[in-house]
């Protein structure tokens, strides 16, 4: 982040822009509103979302954002009978400072939801739609909390699609898909997921990122070809649950799927790998290009830790006298604190 | 890591045996304030808690937020420059900015204040998994060693008090235009973002440098 300079913070305290906590997103990470029909049909689900832009080094964060860091959450308001489903992410890439492991948007990306509309609405019906986000953008050593409220007026109609359609469906493309269940074996706190073969993805990628870190550490784990498909090692933070859900992606190719733990019966004929055992992973699929591929965690990374070692922006001492002259102003408008 | 733990439980017993505090809050500033006046107003604040060593001749202030990655990488090198700088003031500015949970644990950290466990409830706040969700919080206040009952009843015996820290510490962290955490004031500098080791020493030598008077610290604070 560039230093800022002492003008620009006179400026804003004289003029009065910070009115509230909120910062402005433009400097950080934007969010635009996304419908995929201005007169969506009665009876029928579209696409809604949110397309979000951080600015180069910024990030934000998973549905769980892993050790630390803040999930982004809407509030929507419609009319009555106006249902929303949950913010669907694409799958995030790993991201390791300090020990501490996050999961985050390392790029542009767009969050989805579900859109239903009631089936007894008479077309013409304006439905006036109105989300409240709020979301972090952080780097390796800055974290700012961001807010805004869009509105946009639909009516139910024919539910022709509007300029945002094309974005929304390439979104819900990219959307990990939903797998059928793997298996899971324990010991203690020590867990193996058996991500099947079936799913075709690059052992040397393949990351697991579960829904809640208590039931799967989001820190280190280690993906080795088994018999079967692909075993994940890791560890739960307290006792094994009886079910983990989450994403395996290989930066490439993203599911959705939950791990039941395996019977006695499975663990006899699955038994677990040891991982020289299968020291040559080959790509399951045998596609060539596998490899030319990089998935997008190696690229992203590089330039989210860029800033880690850049000496954060620091106003001169004077500053603090330019302070002052914000004060009287700042003291008559008691702030009020964002809300989630 | 045990090291500077040790230094930062010293700060706590440290705390836990300051005085009752006597000093009165410095109002804020008039737009003519010095340097020194104004920044005082940032630093004199009987309610915020405090590592206040004898004889101390540099303080940081930190506004944060427990649920911030950035402050949860800042909290081992702030530590550490604690257990190799025995002049260093840290005040604590709490700044839930990330939403209800947030707000949660720094109403929780405030209150164990009271039975002198501030430091290491922070300390547990800030090194405990994510998300911070209930169970969680009332854990790391377990694991800390202090008692939630006693916390539950100095929210309402201080709600006031504490209710009136947040706010100024928010209201504070806004004067500065602070956009996110975390934030310091180190001497009469400040900054936005978390700091290395190296990055905290150097700014302490510089505030040590600073023209500007400081205050000789009592250790009574």
């Amino acid at each position: 982040m560039p230093p800022r300079s002492l003008a620009l913070f006179l400026l804003a305290l004289v003029a009065g822009v910070r009115a509230s906590a909120a910062a402005d997103p433009a400097r950080y990470m934007t969010a635009e509103l996304l419908v995929e029909s201005p007169a969506p049909k009665p009876g029928s689900t579209v696409l809604v979302g949110f397309r979000m832009t951080p600015r180069p080094g910024w990030h934000g964060y998973w549905s769980n954002p892993g050790d630390s860091g803040i999930a982004p959450s809407v509030v929507w308001e419609a009319l009555d009978g106006v249902r929303f489903g949950p913010l669907m992410h694409p799958a995030p890439t790993l991201l390791t400072a300090d020990g501490i492991s996050s999961f985050v948007h390392a790029g542009p990306h767009v969050l989805l939801s579900r859109m239903t509309i009631p089936r007894s609405l008479a077309k013409g019906t304006p439905i006036p739609l109105k989300a409240k986000l709020s979301w972090a953008a952080c780097t390796a050593t800055q974290c700012v909390p961001l807010h805004a409220t869009f509105a946009v007026d639909l009516v139910a109609g024919s539910g022709v699609e509007g300029p945002d359609a094309l974005a929304l469906k390439a979104a819900a493309r990219k959307l990990p898909r939903s797998a059928a269940p793997g298996t899971f074996s324990a010991d203690g706190k020590s867990l193996r997921l058996l991500v099947p073969a079936s799913l075709r993805l690059d052992v040397r990628r393949t990351r697991f990122f579960p829904d809640d870190s208590e039931s799967f550490a989001a820190g280190s784990q280690r993906a080795t070809k088994a018999a079967g498909g692909i075993q994940i090692s890791g560890s739960s933070a307290s006792v094994p649950h009886a079910s983990i859900s989450g994403v395996v992606s290989d930066g490439r190719n993203a599911y959705r799927l939950a791990f039941r733990q395996e019977t006695p019966a499975e663990a006899q004929k699955q038994p677990t790998s040891a991982p020289a055992a299968h020291a040559a992973p080959r790509h399951p699929s045998g596609k060539r290009d596998a490899v030319a591929v990089a998935p997008k965690v190696e690229e992203a990374r590089p330039s989210v830790l860029a800033g880690q070692r850049e000496w954060p922006w620091v106003v001169a001492p004077a500053a603090l006298i330019v302070v002052a002259a914000g004060l009287l102003l700042m003291r008559r408008r008691r702030s009020q604190r964002p809300s989630t | 890591m045990n090291r500077s733990m040790l230094a930062f439980a010293t700060g706590a017993l440290a705390l836990a045996a300051a005085a009752p505090a006597v000093a009165e809050r410095v109002p804020a500033p008039s737009p003519d304030a010095s340097l020194e006046e104004t920044r005082r107003f940032f630093t004199e604040d009987p309610d915020a808690p405090m590592i206040a060593p004898v004889g101390y001749d540099v303080t940081i202030v930190e506004y944060l937020d427990y649920q911030c990655p950035a402050c949860r990488a800042s909290h081992e090198p702030l530590k550490q420059l604690l257990s190799k700088d025995k002049k260093v003031r840290v005040i604590f500015r709490d700044w839930p900015v990330f939403g209800a949970a947030s707000s949660k644990a720094a109403l929780i950290a405030v209150a164990s204040k009271y039975q002198g466990k501030y430091l290491a409830v922070h300390d547990a706040l800030l090194t405990t998994p994510k998300p911070l969700t209930d169970a969680k919080i009332q854990a790391a206040v377990k694991k800390a060693g202090a008692d939630w009952a006693r916390i539950q009843k100095d929210i309402a015996a201080h709600s006031e008090e504490i209710e009136d820290l947040l706010a100024r510490n928010d209201e504070q962290a806004q004067m500065l235009g602070l956009d996110g955490t975390p934030g310091f004031i180190i001497g009469s500098t400040q900054s936005f973002g978390g700091m290395t080791l190296a990055q905290f020493e150097e700014s302490v030598r510089k505030a040590r440098t600073e023209v500007a008077p400081k205050p000789k610290g009592s250790g009574k604070r």
